[in-house]
């Protein structure tokens, strides 16, 4: 069992059972920056490996313009096979809904209400 | 009891509309077209207030991002529509200047090789001096779209006569009517014959529409008419020339009022010319706050209509 756990400040990354959940901290003002460092604790974690991932949008205060285009740039694609979202709540539902339709990732994306289910997909999303 | 509930209730109604100040202000921004504006997300707010926040935020973001490559789009697009309208008319100026000296010179040639007796010759002096005066016309053509993209034709209003306009370009017209084999009729009916307008553009106009008519139709006729038209209550006159040519296939109606554009290539080959005449004719015509449109059968014959009010284009 890999329960490395990487607190960044914004994000709570680990990795479990070969999935990535990354839960977003109510930090206000998530950036470009922020985004880097996030990506490379992701990478740090999978060790080169390609990963679904399961986000937590649910406490975000929200992140820059610059953030999200970084997190679903082309590349992004090389370390993400796919991703879930959970919408269990109205800032969740605020995020997929934007990702679904304004900055789509380049890789798989699902919104989900239930972690579970979430889990159940990401599993069969393991290359 | 109660007194305790209606408390909590009047507290919740108070920190609710305190919440919703703070996106009420990001709305009216935004609704300002101020879209820098971002609304402040707080722990203890209400998650909807929040989930409210962070979209408008995100959306602000977007259009702020949107508007500004729009407006630098345009902004291009404009600089380089005026950069080639100006580059148009500089380069057109500078071929005519060369291009005259020609047409001169070579009006001076042949008056030489006839007086030395060597009439033989001029032949190929006129194929000189054609060839030249179809470059300036072409060069002329240019010139005036340019002028008029860049917005730098002035147009001159004068109270004229238009049957007196007609009749003029009836007898400039005649010579080569008759080369091709064509009748010329005219048909004027015009109650009052003076009308506000730019006589040399309506001239470069007409001109046009004849010449195709003419250049279109082999031994056929041509028809000049003129009559009133009263729209909305205001007065115009429509002229229309009509022939009994090659006609123009339905959907070419319209592209042939773009610069450049002619039914086909074959056509061109045969006919000759560039495809401008329309186009600056179109132009012209909205300058005169007029009109053109055209109507055509193939094989059968065209019609093109230009309307003007009488009045001349509006003022403003
Ligand atoms: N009366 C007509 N009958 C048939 N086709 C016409 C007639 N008038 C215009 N056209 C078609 O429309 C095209 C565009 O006309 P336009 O006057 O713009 O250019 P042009 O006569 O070919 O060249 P230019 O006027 O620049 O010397 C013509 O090439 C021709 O194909
Ligand atoms: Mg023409």
């Amino acid at each position: 069992m890999e329960l490395r756990e990487i607190v960044t400040r914004t994000e709570r990354i680990w990795i479990e059972d070969g999935i990535v959940h990354c839960v977003v901290l109510p930090t206000a003002t998530h950036t470009l920056d922020d985004a880097h460092v996030n990506s490379r604790a992701v990478d740090e974690l999978a060790e080169g490996r390609k990963l679904p991932m399961l986000l937590d949008t649910r406490d975000s205060r929200g992140l820059d313009r610059d953030a999200r285009l970084y997190y679903v740039r082309p590349e992004a694609a090389d370390r993400v096979s796919a991703l879930a979202m959970l919408i269990d709540s109205q800032v969740g539902r605020m995020f997929g809904n934007f990702y679904t339709n304004v900055h789509r990732p380049p890789f798989p994306l699902r919104l989900f209400n239930s972690e579970s289910d979430a889990l159940v997909w990401l599993k069969e999303q393991v290359v | 009891m109660v007194a305790a509930e209606l408390a909590a209730l009047r507290d919740y109604r108070e920190r609710t509309e305190r919440q919703m100040e703070e996106l009420f202000n990001t709305i009216t921004a935004f609704a300002a077209l101020d879209y820098d504006r971002r609304a402040l997300v707080h722990d203890d707010n209400d998650e909807l207030i929040n989930a409210m926040a962070i979209g408008l935020n995100m959306m602000g973001e977007e259009l702020s991002h949107t508007m500004k490559a729009l407006v630098g789009a345009r902004d291009e697009a404009l600089a380089a529509s005026r950069a080639k309208s100006a580059f148009l008319a500089n380069i057109s100026h500078e071929l005519r200047t060369p291009l005259n000296a020609i047409i001169g010179y070579a009006e001076i040639i042949r008056e030489d090789l006839v007086d030395a007796g060597q009439d033989a010759l001029t032949v190929d002096v006129d194929r000189l001096q054609i060839a030249s005066r179809h470059l300036l016309n072409l060069i002329q053509d240019v010139l005036d779209l340019a002028r008029i993209e860049a917005g730098r034709v002035d147009v001159r209003l004068e109270q004229i006569d238009l049957r007196t306009l007609l009749q003029e370009l009836q007898t400039t017209l005649a010579p080569s009517v008759k080369e091709a084999g064509n009748v010329l009729h005219a048909r004027v009916e015009l109650g009052r014959p003076q009308v506000l307008t730019d006589p040399l553009r309506l001239q470069q106009i007409l001109l046009n529409i004849l010449g195709n008519a003419n250049k279109f139709t082999v031994g056929g006729d041509i028809t000049l008419s003129a009559c009133d038209h009263v729209e909305h209550g205001r007065a115009f006159v429509d002229i229309t020339v009509a022939d009994t040519g090659i006609g123009i296939p339905a959907d070419k109606l319209e592209t042939i009022f773009d610069a450049f554009t002619q039914v086909d290539d074959t056509a061109t080959r045969r006919f000759g010319g560039t495809g401008l005449g329309l186009a600056i004719s179109r132009r012209l015509c909205d300058l005169l706050g007029g009109s053109i449109v055209v109507s055509s059968e193939l094989r059968r014959g065209s019609t093109f209509r230009v309307r003007l009010p009488v009045d001349g284009p509006p003022r403003g």
